[in-house]
């Protein structure tokens, strides 16, 4: 297999907080290390794009908001009442 | 002097993303870099309202004034609740991952249409006959600044323990759809 190569450049406290984290959890390599943290790292942030994990307490909260949702202020409805009659109005100067 | 407009999906054909500056550098870095690829990529979309500025070119790009980033997501509970009133263990939900308003178009309504258009636009996603239903629309709050402008509404709902994180249900959005489309 091919392998992709990256070149990074690195403040000399990142470089230095990098290898001393790499020593200490005995990997060989920054190299070992950063592939360790992308492992670990990405299905998580991956898996954040589609699911938002709430706590249990929370989504009772959201579920109860649904059954019984709240009716919007007078003052954001006639917001919304002006949006309707004028529309969005840009200025052109800036 | 002022110029009407209305939201339409970001096309980089037709658009400056580079124009926009609302003062915040990863909101701005989001349009500049990644709307576009995202769009591209199906993860999400991104809606912008253009203007032209005095003394551009007619044919150069529009310029925007503000924008927003609309994407599906699930909430998803830590656990399996046992409660049997819970309909499904899963919401779906419609995303505003991102909102901005240009720097210099600030404190003139704008950011609160843009958040209106982006909660009616998740509203007729929702409810449109061809659509997909959400339960309700879940925003991300990038700093205090963002948080309390969207508590200020009084429609959204904090979810406890998650400083950034508000919600409100589909069924409150109706009501400013009714009002919309009297």
């Amino acid at each position: 297999m091919k392998a992709a190569r990256f070149e990074m450049q690195w403040d000399d406290e990142t470089r230095l907080l990098a290898e001393r984290a790499a020593t200490l959890s005995g990997h060989t390599s920054l190299k070992a290390y950063v592939t360790q943290l992308i492992r670990e790292n990405a299905p998580k942030v991956i898996s954040n794009y589609e699911h938002l994990q709430i706590t249990n307490e929370n989504f009772s909260r959201f579920v109860a908001a649904c059954e019984n949702p709240p009716k919007p202020s007078s003052k954001l409805l006639n917001k919304v009442k002006v949006l309707a009659t004028e529309g969005i109005w840009v200025e052109t100067k800036i | 002097m002022k110029q009407k407009s209305e939201f339409v999906p970001l096309n980089p054909s037709r658009i400056n993303v580079k124009s926009f500056d609302c003062g915040k550098k990863p909101i701005n870095d989001y349009l500049h870099r990644y709307a576009v690829k995202n769009m591209g990529l199906g993860i999400n979309s991104t809606f912008v309202l253009p203007y032209q500025k005095e003394g551009d070119f007619v044919d150069a790009k529009f310029r925007v004034a503000a924008f927003y980033t609309l994407a599906n997501q699930t909430l998803t509970p830590e656990s399996i609740p046992t409660e049997k009133k819970l309909p499904r263990y899963q919401a779906p939900i419609v995303l505003v991952a991102w909102l901005g308003v240009n720097a210099s178009h600030q404190k003139q309504g704008l950011g609160i249409n843009t958040l209106i258009t982006a909660l009616l636009h998740a509203h007729a996603i929702s409810t449109s006959p061809n659509g997909i239903p959400s339960l309700g629309v879940v925003v991300d709050a990038i700093d205090q600044d963002a948080y309390d402008f969207y508590l200020a509404t009084e429609l959204f709902i904090a979810f406890e323990g998650e400083p950034k994180k508000l919600f409100v249900p589909m069924e409150s959005i109706s009501e400013l759809a009714k009002e919309y489309f009297k």
